[in-house]
């Protein structure tokens, strides 16, 4: 606003002075010019009266002379018997006078007037009164008689503003001579001319606007007034004085004077032969004009100006306030804070340039601050996050961590020879192991099923956060990877060095509910790990301590024992009930360890599930019951198909299909040889493409069975989809089959539902004759257990099998 | 007489030539002898007899020229415009004779020229004694009002009933163009002379006439050939004289000539000898020859006027002698004024009053 104001300021006196400095200019001008105007227009129509006027006299003058000698007249007036004259030459006489009348309306009357002066004939216009006194009585005619001019002229008072003009007739008595010495007096002919002509001509005459024309006698006697408002009356004597005292010829005499009403500027002129011409015009027609050009000067200013104003007033506003007004909120917003504030000016002006330049102002501060937040919260050397940010990210999980019941772990590394690294071969070199280890930690948090953040929490220490974690399990795996990867060597420079780690585990909830505590008890840990020799982890609960060892131990163990040929498989017939004969045998793992010894499948098989080592066992299984086949074969025998058990992990991770057609081939065996058992769970926890994948191995020819049916929550649509060959009835059931009001009713639910599917039946874990009969009796095929046979080596498996015919 | 007549007619034929003014006459006369001198007449239209004048023309072997004026006053100005020259007999009112003489316009008369002149009536040398050394009473006869019974539908008596005209004779009286008459017919209405010499009975004429003004046709003369206005019914009444009256009446029976009650005029008119005659003793010799008393009374008896001529007044036939039209009876008669002659102030009121009239003012 102030901006405006300052402009206005400025602007407004450049805009309204050349329009008020024209205006006064053109006031002036026009005022001089009206002025010469004026003057002109009374001179003018006084020209034009006295002009008139002169006609008239002139013409009258002429004419009477005229008229004079006209043969009638000049006959008359040589006459001096008057009967004679009446009785004869007064007729002709008349005739002439009523001729001229005709002709010059104006001339109102004709007379002779004897030498005397006694009027004698006279023609008249009708209604004109005779008032002429006659003779030597008249105090006019005596001047005119006694003036030698033959032609005189007078405007008398009280006569109607008539023009007398008198004519004397002076003959010489003999006709023929040419001198005029001896000129008499006969008459005189007196004419009284009317002055109407001229007032005609001008009324006619355009007399400006609103002017006055008055024709008057020296003694006020009013004779024309172009207005009509002093007809008939006498001027005011002022006006007569004034007219008098100025210089008849033609002095300017236009003071405004107060006259008749208002302001008049007036001339007056005496023509001859005696008129007072007195023209006039109001004062208005040089003041309307002014006045006009005056306000129409003061209204333009006046818009000009408001005009300025509107035009600051908008365009102002729009092309720096507002823009001004946007840049100042927005610097205050970037000062409070808000950076990367949105800037709305797009115009290609300097306003437009210095809102660019804000905005990357803004952008560089935000740049900046990023940076320095970054700084603020990351280790500068390895670019992870530093102590803070750690430990602000695992308060922030913990708080997330409580409502949704996750589990978390705090690792707690610490170098264990850093020190001398540092000081031997120099902080460079120092840093670039870090930098190294780093990498190798981001790579393993990255590659973790649980959620890991790997933070610098000091110099050589790291602090780690695993959440998600499916158990203290996990936390150790990672943590020994940790260890693993960390005791590879680092390359710096020329030699490869190694350096140990040793890492303390803290649990959530279990160990501590706040970060700090969980760090300390993390560091407590390590301290722990230390003691243990370094190169280790420690738990800081205990006793998951020994637990997990076991287990790790027995990973480690499973891991080579395939190496090692410790896994071998058993095989159990699965008998067909009436005949007692095998249908089928299962393979079954067995390991018998170097170090642990028989380890029963229930404990490794579950972790090998875990680790994902199921996988390669599982291959290596279906490989090893090809092979056994087919040594079968190759002794002789008549062998029967071998189901093998697949675990989910097996079918989540790898196409099945494949490696077995591949063996199959390799072997020469038909699928008829193979069957696949997997578990009722399996059914339910696998995807459409899972399923995708046993329809593969179904597809291929191999059979499908169940195994544990009974035990999970089987979908009766899948059974059907699948194509599923023959369910399991799981060893439970048949252990309570003969148990009375226990699982009768269910096994032989399961009997009816497998036939009315027109699938096999197989009761495992038959133990008891009584069993066997119940299991007959309900028309079960199949049934597996002790009482048939454990599970045995190849070998004495081999002894249930009956020799080939031979060919 | 022939030897009169042969001297005649060698100065005629040594003084042929001449034109005269104003008005010309085709003279209807056959036979006319182209080397003979021409007498140029200065008269009223039809007031000379055509058998006249082919018998003076035959006789004397001379032409006979008239000049026309419709008015007196136009004879005057005529007159005045060419000094009286041009021509050789005037026909002259009683009035002008006076004036006429003073102007020198006229000549005197010699006796012995004019032996026919002892039969002229005795009574008009008496009334106007002046006139004998100049003029030969002519024709004499009255002023009255013409108008058509038919037309007016009743008798008119009355000057008035022409200045104050019933709607029906308004826009068709004819009044007579002459100063003098004018006031006449005006002041004998009036109940005044018309030789009246005061200024407000001429004044009161001269408003009786202005007001009688929208209602006239026309200010002049009726013509008496058969194209009249009286005759054809543009005019149903006219101031004319007494011998116009007759003659149209004769064209027309339902034409009545009346003597109006107030009285009318009785005028005489004169022949005289143009001071600037070309043939004055050929004129001499008409005057003469017209008053033959046989030659008065064919004239008297063609124009329907009464003559002056005593003698031929006897040998007129008597009929027309008895006709109140040509020779009224006594007492109206009585009723008429004779024309005298007027002051000069007189005549001045009444020429300025009829100029004024006569311009429309």
């Amino acid at each position: 606003m102030r901006l405006q104001l300052k402009l206005a300021m400025v602007l407004v006196p450049l805009v309204a002075g050349p329009v008020l400095a024209l205006g006064w200019l053109s006031y002036h001008g026009l005022s001089e010019d009206l002025e010469e105007i004026v003057e002109r227009d009374l001179d003018g129509t006084l020209e034009a009266v006295t002009a008139g006027l002169h006609e008239l006299v002139e013409t009258a003058r002429t004419n009477s002379t005229l008229f004079a000698a006209a043969a009638p007249v000049e006959r008359y007036a040589r006459n001096t018997d008057e009967q004679e004259r009446t009785d004869l030459l007064q007729a002709p006489l008349l005739k002439l006078f009523y001729q001229y009348r005709d002709a010059y309306p104006e001339y109102r009357e004709i007379r002779f007037l004897r030498p005397d002066g006694t009027p004698e004939v006279r023609v008249a216009a009708p209604g004109l009164p005779d008032r002429q006194p006659a003779g030597a009585s008249d105090p006019g005619f005596a001047a005119v008689s006694a003036d030698p001019q033959p032609v005189s002229l007078s405007l008398a008072p009280h006569d109607d503003g008539t023009l007398r003009v008198y004519r004397r007739i002076a003959l010489a008595d003999n006709f023929l001579t040419r001198a005029d010495t001896s000129l008499r007096t006969r008459g005189y002919l007196a004419l009284r001319v009317s002055l109407d002509p001229i007032y005609a001509r001008l009324r006619a005459r355009p007399f400006g606007i609103a002017g006055q024309l008055i024709l008057a006698l020296p003694d006020g006697e009013v004779l024309f007034d172009s207005s009509n408002t002093w007809t008939g009356q006498r001027l005011p004597p002022e006006l007569l004085t004034q007219s008098v005292r100025s210089d008849p010829a033609n002095k300017r005499d236009a003071d405004p004077q107060t006259w008749t009403a208002g302001h008049w500027l007036f001339k007056v002129r005496l023509i001859p032969p005696g008129v007072l011409a007195l023209a006039a015009l109001p004062e208005d027609t040089l003041t309307a004009p002014l006045n006009r050009v005056g306000l129409t000067t003061l209204a333009l200013t006046a818009l000009a100006v408001l005009l300025l104003i509107a035009v600051l007033g908008t365009w102002l506003w729009r092309l720096v306030l507002r823009p001004l007004a946007l840049l100042r909120d927005a610097a205050g917003r970037i000062g409070a804070g808000a950076l990367r504030t949105p800037i709305p000016i797009d115009s290609r002006d300097e306003i437009g340039a210095l809102a660019a330049a804000v905005r990357a102002m803004d952008a560089d501060l935000a740049q900046r601050r990023e940076e320095i937040e970054r700084l603020a919260f990351h280790d500068p050397l390895t670019g992870l996050p530093n102590r803070r940010l750690i430990s602000e990210l695992l308060t922030t999980r913990i708080a997330a961590v409580a409502h949704e019941g996750r589990r978390l772990a705090v690792l707690f590394l610490d170098l264990d020879n850093f020190k001398q690294i540092n000081d031997g071969l120099g902080h460079g070199s120092g840093d670039a192991l870090l930098l190294s280890l780093a990498g190798r930690l981001e790579g393993i948090a990255a590659s973790s099923a649980a959620e890991v953040h790997v933070g610098r929490f000091g110099g050589d220490e790291f602090l780690i956060v695993a959440d998600r974690l499916s158990g203290p399990e996990q936390a150790a795996d990672l943590a020994q990877r940790i260890l693993t990867a960390t005791a590879e060597p680092f390359d710096l420079g020329d030699t490869q060095y190694i350096v140990t780690a040793s890492i303390g585990i803290a649990l959530h909830p279990q160990d501590a509910s706040d970060a700090d505590n969980l760090i300390r008890c993390a560091d407590l840990a390590m301290y722990g790990a230390k003691a243990r020799g370094r190169n280790a982890l420690h738990f800081f609960s205990a006793d998951l301590d020994s637990r997990v060892a076991a287990r790790l131990q027995m990973e480690n163990q499973l891991r080579l024992a395939l190496m090692r040929h410790e896994i071998s498989l058993h095989y159990q017939p699965i008998v067909d009930l009436k005949s007692g004969r095998p249908a089928a045998f299962e393979a079954l793992l067995r390991w018998d360890s170097e170090t642990l010894g028989a380890v029963p499948p229930e404990r490794f098989i579950p972790l090998a599930e875990e680790t994902g080592l199921i996988r390669e066992i599982g291959c290596w299984v279906l490989g090893e019951v090809c092979r056994q086949i087919v040594a079968w074969r190759r002794a002789g025998l008549v062998t029967v198909p071998v189901a093998v058990n697949v675990s989910a992990t097996q079918l989540q991770r790898d196409c099945l299909a494949r490696p077995v057609r591949a063996l199959l081939a390799e072997h020469q065996l038909s699928p008829d040889d193979l069957q696949i058992e997997v578990t009722e769970s399996v059914l339910m926890e696998q995807t459409l493409r899972d399923t995708g994948r046993l329809q593969a191995l179904h597809a291929l020819g191999l059979a499908i069975h169940i195994d544990d049916f009974g035990t999970g929550y089987s979908s009766l649509a899948y059974l059907q989809r699948l194509a599923v060959d023959c369910i399991k009835i799981d060893q439970g059931f048949i252990a309570r089959l003969c148990v009375p009001d226990r699982d009768a009713t269910l096994v032989t639910a399961m009997i009816g539902l497998a036939h009315a599917l027109h699938l096999h039946v197989v009761a495992e874990g038959i133990e008891t004759q009584e069993q066997l009969d119940a299991l007959r009796a309900l028309g079960c095929d199949l049934g597996q257990g002790y009482l048939f046979a454990r599970p045995a080596p190849a070998a004495v498996a081999a002894l249930l099998l009956d020799p080939a015919v031979p060919a | 007489m022939t030897r009169t007549a042969l001297s005649f007619i060698a100065l005629l034929l040594a003084l042929t030539g001449g034109l005269a003014p104003a008005r010309d006459d085709q003279s209807s006369a056959p036979g006319r002898d182209a080397a003979g001198p021409e007498l140029v007449i200065f008269n009223w239209e039809d007031y000379l007899s055509p058998t006249a004048i082919r018998d003076f023309e035959s006789e004397f072997g001379a032409r006979v020229r008239q000049v026309y004026f419709e008015t007196d006053d136009a004879r005057d100005q005529a007159m005045a415009a060419s000094e009286g020259a041009g021509f050789d007999l005037l026909l002259l009112d009683n009035t002008a004779l006076a004036a006429y003489r003073k102007r020198g316009w006229i000549s005197p008369l010699d006796p012995a020229a004019i032996p026919n002149r002892r039969y002229l009536d005795p009574r008009w040398a008496t009334a106007f004694p002046d006139s004998q050394d100049v003029a030969v009473p002519y024709l004499w006869g009255t002023m009255g009002i013409a108008y058509r019974r038919d037309l007016t539908g009743r008798d008119l008596d009355s000057w008035l009933d022409l200045l104050r005209p019933a709607p029906a004779l308004r826009g068709r009286i004819l009044m007579v163009a002459d100063h003098f008459d004018l006031f006449a017919v005006a002041l004998k209405a009036l109940w005044f002379s018309m030789n009246s010499t005061d200024g407000a009975e001429i004044k009161a004429a001269a408003d009786l006439l202005r007001a009688q003004r929208p209602a006239v046709l026309r200010y002049g003369s009726l013509t008496t050939d058969a194209h009249s206005e009286l005759l054809t019914g543009r005019v149903a009444a006219a101031v004319t004289y007494n011998g116009d009256a007759a003659a149209l009446r004769r064209r027309n029976a339902q034409v009545v000539y009346v003597i109006p009650r107030e009285g009318g005029a009785l005028w005489l008119d004169f022949l005289a000898i143009a001071a600037h005659a070309r043939h004055p003793a050929l004129a001499a010799a008409f005057l003469d020859f017209i008053n033959r008393p046989a030659v008065a009374a064919r004239n008297a008896q063609d124009l329907a006027y009464a003559t002056a001529n005593l003698a031929a007044e006897r040998i007129l036939p008597a009929q027309m002698r008895h006709n109140p039209l040509i020779y009224p009876d006594a007492a109206t008669l009585g009723r008429c004024e004779s024309y005298t002659q007027l002051p000069a102030s007189a005549m001045a009121a009444r020429l300025q009053a009829y100029a004024a009239l006569m311009h429309g003012d």
